[in-house]
Order: C-alpha cells, then structure tokens, then sequence
C-alpha cells in the first residue's frame, strides 16, 4: 500500500494565502505522479497540528519555528512568482525521500 | 461576478508608508458600505504580524487582508501609488519590498481560494502588471484586473 505524503501549509491569521500554496502543491504533487495529503493550518497551531498530523515536510507562508522536526519549504514564491522552480524542486525532493 | 469596480482603484495615491495606503483603501471600502468599521484596523493589525508585500517582477505589489468577519460585501481595493512605499515581505519580516501596486483585499471565506489563486497569478505575468501599473485610466485598471480574474475561470472549466 502507498503512504501518502502529509504536507501541512502554514500562513498567518487567516487561511488565504495557505489555500493558494496548498493547491499549488497538490498540482506540483499530481504532475510527479506522487500522492499527497495537504492539510492547512494557523502558525499559531503549528506546533499542535505537526503532532496530530505527522507531516513529511511543512510550506510556510509566513516564519515558523525552527525546532518543529520537519523540512520546511517557504512558499511565497507561490504568491509571487518570484523562485517558483526552485520551490517545486524543494518541495518534489522532500516528497520523494524515503 | 465583477471583482474590481472603478470606484475602488485609484491612481497616483501619495502615500508616505504602507500605513496610509492601506487606511485610504480600506476607508474608500468602509465609507461605500462594503466592510466594517473594524476593517481598516484589522487590516492594518495584520499587515503588521504577518506582512503581505511580494517581490513580483518589476513592481512590488501588496496584498493587505484580514479576517472575513470584518468584510460586508467582498470586493478588491486597487492602489497604484505616486511612488512606492515600503512594505514588509510576506514570510520574511526582516527583508523589506518597495511596493508599486496595494490591493486590499476584502473576501468572504468562500470564494478565497479560486479569487486569490487567480489574483497571483495575474500579477505574476510582467507585462500585465506593468501595463496595470502605468495605466492612467482607472475603469481601464478595473477591466484588466476583471478581465484577467475570468479568464482563468474559463480555463478552469474546460
């Protein structure tokens, strides 16, 4: 059975921006043929939801804290096109691993 | 749906710092009934623990939001400022943008996604957002803007 990949998507107050880069990341995910679960979240629950969720890899849209114990992958990119490459090969490198 | 009416883009604002572009915006929202009186506040509270200026190509644009429960009806406010103002980086506090272009934001919960997605979009093409930004006519600024939101809903669709 094929475990699907958890990547939770971090932003501020509201769930705006995480729901553009979450989309994105699913699209990123289908291309490579990899299955995902991306799970939204408020950086304020990050530390809770990264122990219900157990994700492999974290994209914040906004500074999180560095002592959480998965790769995180910033995501504004998304937002502004600006390194967008470089973010997808970040992101399908992590999603990749083991 | 028209997202961006004319009645909300303004050109060649003088703004000293993201602050003032954001209270005249918002105010121009408030004052036609289309969010709260908390609104401006919200937004400007917001701006400041999680900053929304974005390095795009060319010019820097800013997309202040908040919360949808100080929103009444969802619209887009458009700033095209005299000279850019500084913002701070969406994710990167300590790093700063010189931002051209202010589009608050005033969205329900419904609806964020497919807006938002679209909007990013557009302002990541160079020459949209340099045709936006240059141009003198405001119901022109609204057309772009509107024109740009559909079209990707028809892409979506086939």
């Amino acid at each position: 059975m094929i475990t699907k990949k958890r990547v939770l998507v971090a932003c501020g107050t509201s769930i705006a921006t995480a729901t553009v880069a979450a989309n994105r990341v699913k699209q990123i995910a289908d291309e490579a043929g990899i299955a995902v679960e991306v799970i939204q979240c408020k950086v304020g629950e990050i530390r809770g939801r990264v122990q219900t969720t157990h994700p492999h890899l974290i994209v914040a849209m906004t500074p999180v804290p560095s002592d959480l114990g998965v790769p995180v992958v910033m995501g504004i990119p998304f937002l502004s096109g600006i390194g967008i490459d470089n973010v997808k090969q970040q992101i399908l490198n992590y999603l990749k691993e083991g | 749906m028209i997202w961006v009416k004319e009645d909300f883009v303004f050109i060649g604002i003088e703004a000293c710092s993201a602050g003032e572009a954001i209270s005249f915006l918002s105010r121009s929202l408030y004052q036609a009934g289309y969010v709260k009186d908390t609104f401006e506040e919200a937004v400007l509270k917001r701006e400041e623990e999680y900053p929304t200026g974005l390095p795009t190509v060319g010019y820097g644009v800013a997309i202040p939001h908040t919360d949808a429960e100080h929103v009444l009806k969802p619209t887009i406010a458009v700033g095209v400022l005299k000279k850019p103002v500084v913002f701070k980086e969406m994710g990167y506090p300590d790093s700063t943008v010189n931002v051209s272009l202010v589009c608050v934001l005033a969205l329900e919960k419904s609806g964020y996604v497919d807006l938002l997605s679209k909007f990013v979009e557009a302002i990541q093409d160079r020459d949209f957002l340099n045709r936006v930004c240059t141009e003198k006519d405001r119901s022109k600024i609204a057309m772009l803007l509107n024109a740009k939101l559909s079209a990707v809903q028809k892409e979506e669709v086939k």
